[in-house]
């Protein structure tokens, strides 16, 4: 594995985080915290934890790049389904996102080593068990289905 | 709750949530870390593997013997509440037997003693135990694409770990 390599795995897992942290700050938005209690729960819960993750990998990258670069930022919108108002359309769409991340990080696992790629483990393992809690199947091979 | 951020424009997910999902193909090849069995005696001298390749050799051993071990206590299973579980555990231990093995075989080999059936508990001990050796075989793995692969057997026990603690179905 290359340090360009490490680099590009983890510059597109920034991208995914940008976009997962974008789509779950609108299916918040989405949803009802009394009348959906349990699935508003799991969406807030999966904005914080993706919001960490972000960050966690700007810190990464920002040690990595060579000054003059940057970790890639964050898109001025994502395409989302025009009609979010049920439980089934958030759910599909955070089945998405979980999805995403977990192929994102199987390619950091593998870029990686040391610490980083013990975080990416955890981090692919986390977007896996995540998918379930919104009505992913479990997989033979989470990340590189 | 997060506040939800304007939606400006509305552009591609810029390899998100549908681009990133058809990257990455499963197929490790594990033959790719094994030495040859023999040596060829008329042949050049052999070439000695590797220090991380023996060390991934040894790593794919260990991994497959404690699959093997919890494939057996958990198909010893008698609970009938637990069969579809434990039906899934199997199958899928059988799969990433099937993808450690050099031959790809996914028998496990034959316990000198049949486990007492375990319960619930002890099923959901045992996967985490294993999702946690898998996890640390990744971490610890010299070859990129074995660590991957260990990887997502790992994340792939703790989807049924979840399963088994019942908090998502």
């Amino acid at each position: 594995m290359s340090a360009p390599d490490q680099v590009s795995a983890l510059q597109q897992a920034l991208a995914a985080e940008h976009a997962a942290v974008y789509v779950y700050g609108v299916l918040g938005g989405q949803t009802s915290a009394s009348s959906q209690a349990r699935l508003y729960a799991a969406v807030d819960a999966a904005f914080t934890q993706h919001r960490l993750r972000r960050d966690r990998l700007v810190d990464l990258l920002v040690d990595l790049l060579p000054e003059g670069q940057q970790p890639v930022g964050p898109e001025a919108g994502y395409d989302l389904p025009d009609q979010l108002g049920t439980t089934a359309a958030v759910s599909s769409v955070a089945r998405g996102v979980e999805a995403a991340s977990a192929t994102a990080y199987a390619a950091v696992v593998a870029a990686t080593q040391g610490t980083t790629r013990t975080w990416a483990v955890t981090a692919l393992t986390d977007a896996a068990v995540r998918g379930l809690g919104f009505g992913s199947e479990p997989e033979q091979l989470p990340g590189l289905g | 709750m997060p506040p939800t951020p304007p939606l400006t424009s509305r552009r591609a997910l810029v390899g998100a949530v549908s681009g990133l999902t058809l990257a990455v193909a499963a197929g490790c090849d594990v033959d790719d870390l094994r030495a040859p069995a023999t040596a060829s005696s008329t042949g050049p001298a052999t070439t000695a593997p590797e220090p991380s390749e023996e060390a991934d050799r040894a790593l794919v051993d260990d991994v497959v013997a404690a699959i093997a071990g919890v494939r057996t206590q958990v198909a010893a299973a008698t609970d009938p509440a637990l069969s579809t579980l434990t039906t899934s555990l199997v199958s899928l231990h059988d799969a990433h037997l099937g993808m450690l093995s050099s031959d790809g075989s996914s028998t496990p080999s034959a316990s000198a003693t049949p486990p007492a059936p375990p319960d619930r508990a002890q099923v959901r001990r045992a996967e985490s135990g294993l999702q946690g050796r898998l996890a640390t075989a990744a971490g610890r793995a010299g070859n990129a694409e074995l660590a991957q692969l260990l990887a997502s057997m790992s994340a792939a026990v703790a989807q049924q770990v979840e399963l088994l603690a019942g908090s998502v179905r």
